[in-house]
């Protein structure tokens, strides 16, 4: 238990060690997450517009992204 | 050789199999440096446990410039051989590179109140790593500023450039102006002045997050390619409904 | 070098037509240094302490309101086209047009410095130092900002925008610019800072008409 409470302690600097940890965390897991999620959301978007566009589209898609 | 992978097909099936090679390893390397940074490395002679804020603070700085380096590299690259996946490589980073940015300063902010007594400092490595910050938020803002998003993305390119010249002049006009944060101690012509048992969980960390930038700009790339292709669909769909 | 002065002569007939605008930035500028003593209180130390930077931020902001209207009113009746179209290389085209920004909204604001110095009672010694850097910093001041609105030419928000992308652009001429003016008071050689000035107006000259004409063709598109 001490072991522990000193670890956390970090030589009574443990405030600014672990919020600084804390920050990287929730800065680079946070970034990952919305990218996720965005790639996600759009995706879906893609997959709703292909449901309701003509056949001939869906197959030229990719071609006309490449060379816009 | 490069031009093949303008294709978006081809370029999300070398995206899928560079995918796993970059997230793994980034994942594991982060969390084997974490243990080392936290319990198993020895708190520094002068700044007892604080040093273990380093272990992120440092490779969060060098990302920052790697991002903007690789972010002017591709900006070039778009500009001048029109390579349309450079100009999403940049703006893909972008976000990355700010939040490294961010890192940086926030840590060094928080390693600065215990060890210099203060917050902040206006000393020349933080004013530059601020204005670099400035530089991040610029070049997301002028790519967003725009109705054409083409001619954003060509814009905020140009601006990459111009800040890519720009950076080491900011960086020397504040070392003359100003100095107290401490001289690199890794990279020297005499070897490294720090303990091996710092810099193994030091580049542990470096190598963690530039692997966890590669797997995240992947990722991006893709989002943005699938907006681009989202737009173009729905434009399509509505010059269509109008024909009609 | 004839079409350098062709369009200098045609952007200073333009802007002469609109003197008011010249006018509303100098204002603009003695105003905001104005504003500095109300906030920190009237201690004649302190102020003279402060002059320098005061003049020199105070100058760079009341330059940034100046630059968003540099290419607009081209762009949107299509002779900013003509122009590139013209016989003269863009680059020439980028060149006149932060020449002609300089005389009218550089020169004004460096005419108007000294004033804001005696308001703020800088010392005697301190005053060839402040128009050196402000002659050697104001053209770099408008090169820079040439680019910036090209860049954000037909954006929205414009000139927020501009500010933004400029103003970290810009840090090392207000570092060196005050840090000559206090060296200069001090009774230290200035010839360092006002040559690294130089140095910066030099590379700018040559560089920012390359990125003006580069974003101007993009802008044109």
């Amino acid at each position: 238990m001490q072991m522990i409470s000193d670890f956390l302690a970090m030589g009574g600097y443990g405030g600014f060690i672990w919020s600084a940890y804390g920050a990287v965390a929730v800065i680079l897991i946070g970034l990952l997450v919305i990218s996720l999620r965005e790639l996600r959301t759009t995706s879906a978007e893609v997959a709703a517009l292909e449901a309701n566009s003509p056949r001939r589209r869906r197959n030229n898609a990719d071609n006309k992204d490449a060379t816009s | 050789m490069i031009q093949q992978y303008a294709n978006p097909a081809r370029f999300n099936r070398l995206a899928a199999t560079l995918m796993p090679w970059f997230a793994w390893p980034a994942g594991i390397l982060i969390v084997v440096g974490l243990y080392f940074a936290l319990f198993n490395s020895p708190p520094d002679y002068q700044q007892g446990d604080t040093v273990r804020i380093m272990y992120v603070h440092v490779p969060a700085a060098w990302m920052a410039l790697f991002v903007y380096t690789s972010m002017a590299l591709s900006s070039a690259v778009g500009l001048i051989w029109k390579h349309p996946l450079a100009h999403l490589s940049a703006q893909a980073a972008a976000p990355i590179g700010a939040c490294f940015t961010f890192v940086c300063l926030l840590t060094g902010s928080l390693w600065g109140k215990p060890m210099w007594g203060t917050w902040w400092v206006w000393d020349a490595r933080l004013t530059s790593v601020l204005i670099l910050f400035f530089l991040y938020l610029g070049f997301m803002a002028l790519q967003n500023a725009f109705d054409d998003p083409a001619r954003g993305e060509r814009s905020a390119a140009i601006l990459a450039i111009i800040g890519f010249i720009n950076v080491p002049i900011i960086k020397f006009s504040v070392d003359w102006w100003n100095t107290l944060h401490q001289p690199a101690s890794v990279v020297k012509m005499s070897g490294p002045a720090i303990h091996s048992s710092m810099l193994i969980p030091l580049f542990m960390m470096g190598i963690g997050f530039t692997l966890y930038f590669c797997a995240l700009l992947l990722l991006r790339m893709k989002t943005l390619m699938l907006a681009r292709r989202a737009r173009g669909m729905s434009m399509a769909q509505l010059h269509q409904q109008t024909a009609e | 070098m004839s079409a350098l002065v062709l369009i200098l002569r045609r952007e200073m007939r333009l802007a002469l037509r609109q003197i008011g605008d010249s006018a509303i930035i100098v204002l603009f500028f003695v105003l905001a240094a104005v504003l500095f003593p109300f906030g920190v209180g009237p201690e004649p130390n302190m102020l003279a302490r402060m002059a320098p930077g005061v003049v020199w931020v105070t100058a760079l902001l009341a330059a940034m309101l100046s630059f968003e209207r540099l290419f607009t009113p081209d762009f949107e009746d299509g002779s900013l086209e003509q122009l590139a179209l013209g016989p003269a290389p863009l680059e020439m085209v980028a060149l006149a047009k932060a020449a002609a920004h300089w005389l009218t909204t550089g020169l004004p604001l460096m005419i108007a410095a000294p004033l804001i110095a005696v308001l703020y009672r800088l010392p005697d010694s301190g005053y060839g130092a402040l128009m050196t850097t402000m002659a050697l910093g104001t053209p770099t001041i408008s090169l820079i900002g040439t680019v910036g609105a090209a860049l954000t030419l037909g954006s929205r928000r414009g000139g927020v925008l501009l500010s933004l992308l400029v103003i970290p652009l810009i840090v090392p001429v207000l570092i060196f610019g005050t840090a000559a003016i206090d060296a200069a008071i001090g009774g230290f050689p200035v010839r360092q800072h006002l040559m690294l000035m130089g140095g910066f107006l030099l590379g700018a000259l040559v560089l920012t008409p390359l990125a003006t004409a580069a974003a101007l063709r993009q802008a044109l598109e």
